[in-house]
């Protein structure tokens, strides 16, 4: 059962291209019934989308 | 894509990678960072292409109808107004809105990031773009949670989205129907320009060095990994192409040398480095006069650059930085905008007869060429580089 996702940042370090971790997500999601990769590729995909929106902003 | 404008597409692609490879073409490429004097020889108000997707792309498309040009920087305007009226940007002013409909936008530059902020940034620099940055920026982003700021989030993300999809479309359509090569495919800055530009500004930034020096150091480390990031992640996966990095403030003398040796150069120099590393070359886009620092940029891997000349000394780029790097200039924005065309002409011949020789250059304005340069100018310059830069 998909846990409550938290409403305050939880994580330091984020690492260039993650705003918010797979392994933090992947917590939040518990049990997954089928391939965790498929849905971790989807995840870090529009990871990079918020991550790069975000950024642009700044590098002008 | 048509056998015709496919053979000019590979054509002029070989044509400016063999520059950049420090060999010789057939002819020196002519690159031109045409800006806002596309939408002028377009017909089209800067409002209209500011506000307008669709009359900012087709500026381009009457531009490469009346230029041969081997590669292009893409439409004028960089910053669709309508997204940053979605998001209340406070920075930005644009033609039509606040200022006259036939004025280029301007940036109203303000220390969006205060002294008090550099730990938190160095600490989780993403979030606190999202959650501080971006609310001081934007009126509409202002009160984070509130219904006006989710509102703007999403349509700035959608926004973002629907431009950079545009975009891509009519690359290919500027490729398939005029051969239209891209200048770059990737954008990146100086991790210092990255702090003193939009979150410090200069004044900010000028402060910092004398007073919290130790916090400045600590910030540009930070960033040197994301803007590394960036460029790759803008790059998606092309390589043949340069990525575009404006240089600003390392340009003499905002910064003395010391300070420049100090803080400008050491974290640009591992984040081109890095670029490279990756595959993807960076097109140095030396704004204003880089004279004094030839000799450190000179340390960059062999042809890991394309050393763009504005105000440098091109005979000291040429015998510090040539057979080393691309270089590419320098044809002054002034005399595109106020000389004649028998001045381009000779300052275009000047420049091949004197750099172009063994390979390794292109021709290009200093700057970004901007509304007021006179359209018989340009003419003059491209009938001069094809007529006298044919190896």
């Amino acid at each position: 059962m998909t846990k409550e996702t938290p409403t305050k940042n939880v994580f330091q370090d984020l690492p260039p291209g993650v705003c918010v971790p797979w392994e933090q997500k992947a917590k939040e999601l518990g049990e997954i019934t089928g391939d965790p990769e498929i849905i971790k590729k989807e995840w870090e995909q529009l990871e990079t989308f918020a991550y790069v929106y975000i950024w642009w902003w700044v590098q002008r | 894509m048509a056998g015709n404008q496919l053979k000019l597409y590979e054509e002029r692609k070989e044509r400016y990678i063999a520059a950049m490879e420090l060999k010789k073409p057939d002819k020196v490429p002519i690159r031109l960072q045409l800006s806002e004097f596309t939408a002028k020889y377009a017909g089209y108000s800067y409002q209209e292409i500011y506000y307008e997707k669709e009359k900012n792309i087709d500026s381009v498309n009457k531009l490469l109808e009346g230029f041969d040009l081997d590669t292009i920087t893409g439409a004028p305007s960089l910053w669709w107004a309508g997204l940053h009226d979605a998001t209340g940007a406070r920075y930005l002013k644009y033609p039509g809105r606040e200022l006259d409909p036939d004025t280029q936008f301007q940036y109203h530059e303000e220390e969006y990031m205060k002294p008090e902020d550099y730990d938190v940034f160095i600490e989780n620099p993403t979030e606190w773009i999202l959650n501080n940055f971006l609310p001081r920026l934007h009126t509409e982003f202002s009160t984070p949670g509130s219904y006006r700021a989710n509102v703007s989030l999403i349509k700035g993300a959608f926004g973002f989205a629907t431009q950079l999809g545009r975009n891509q479309k009519a690359w290919e359509t500027w490729a398939k129907e005029y051969g239209a090569v891209p200048t770059f495919t990737a954008f990146s800055k100086a991790p210092f320009d990255t702090l003193a530009d939009t979150l410090r500004g200069l004044t900010g930034i000028m402060m910092d060095l004398y007073e919290r020096p130790e916090k400045v150091r600590a910030a540009l480390d930070v960033i040197i990994p994301h803007n590394i990031y960036y460029g790759m992640a803008t790059s998606a996966g092309e390589m043949e192409f340069p990525l575009f990095m404006p240089l600003h403030r390392g340009a003499y003398p905002f910064l003395n040398p010391k300070q420049w040796h100090e803080f400008y150069w050491p974290s640009l120099k591992k984040v081109i480095e890095a670029l490279w590393e990756n595959g993807k070359r960076t097109m140095f886009y030396a704004e204003g006069n880089w004279t004094p620092y030839l000799e450190s940029i000179a340390e960059l891997p062999s042809k890991s650059i394309v050393f763009h000349v504005d105000q440098t000394d091109m005979a000291q780029a040429k015998k510090i930085l040539g057979g080393k790097f691309c270089l590419s200039g320098n044809v002054p924005n002034t005399m595109l905008s106020f000389g004649k065309p028998d001045e381009v002409r000779d300052y275009v011949k000047g420049l091949i007869d004197e750099y172009a020789g063994d390979g390794g250059f292109i021709i290009d304005a200093a700057a970004v060429i901007q509304g007021d340069a006179k359209e018989e100018n340009i003419r003059a310059l491209i009938e001069a580089a094809r007529e006298y830069g044919v190896y």
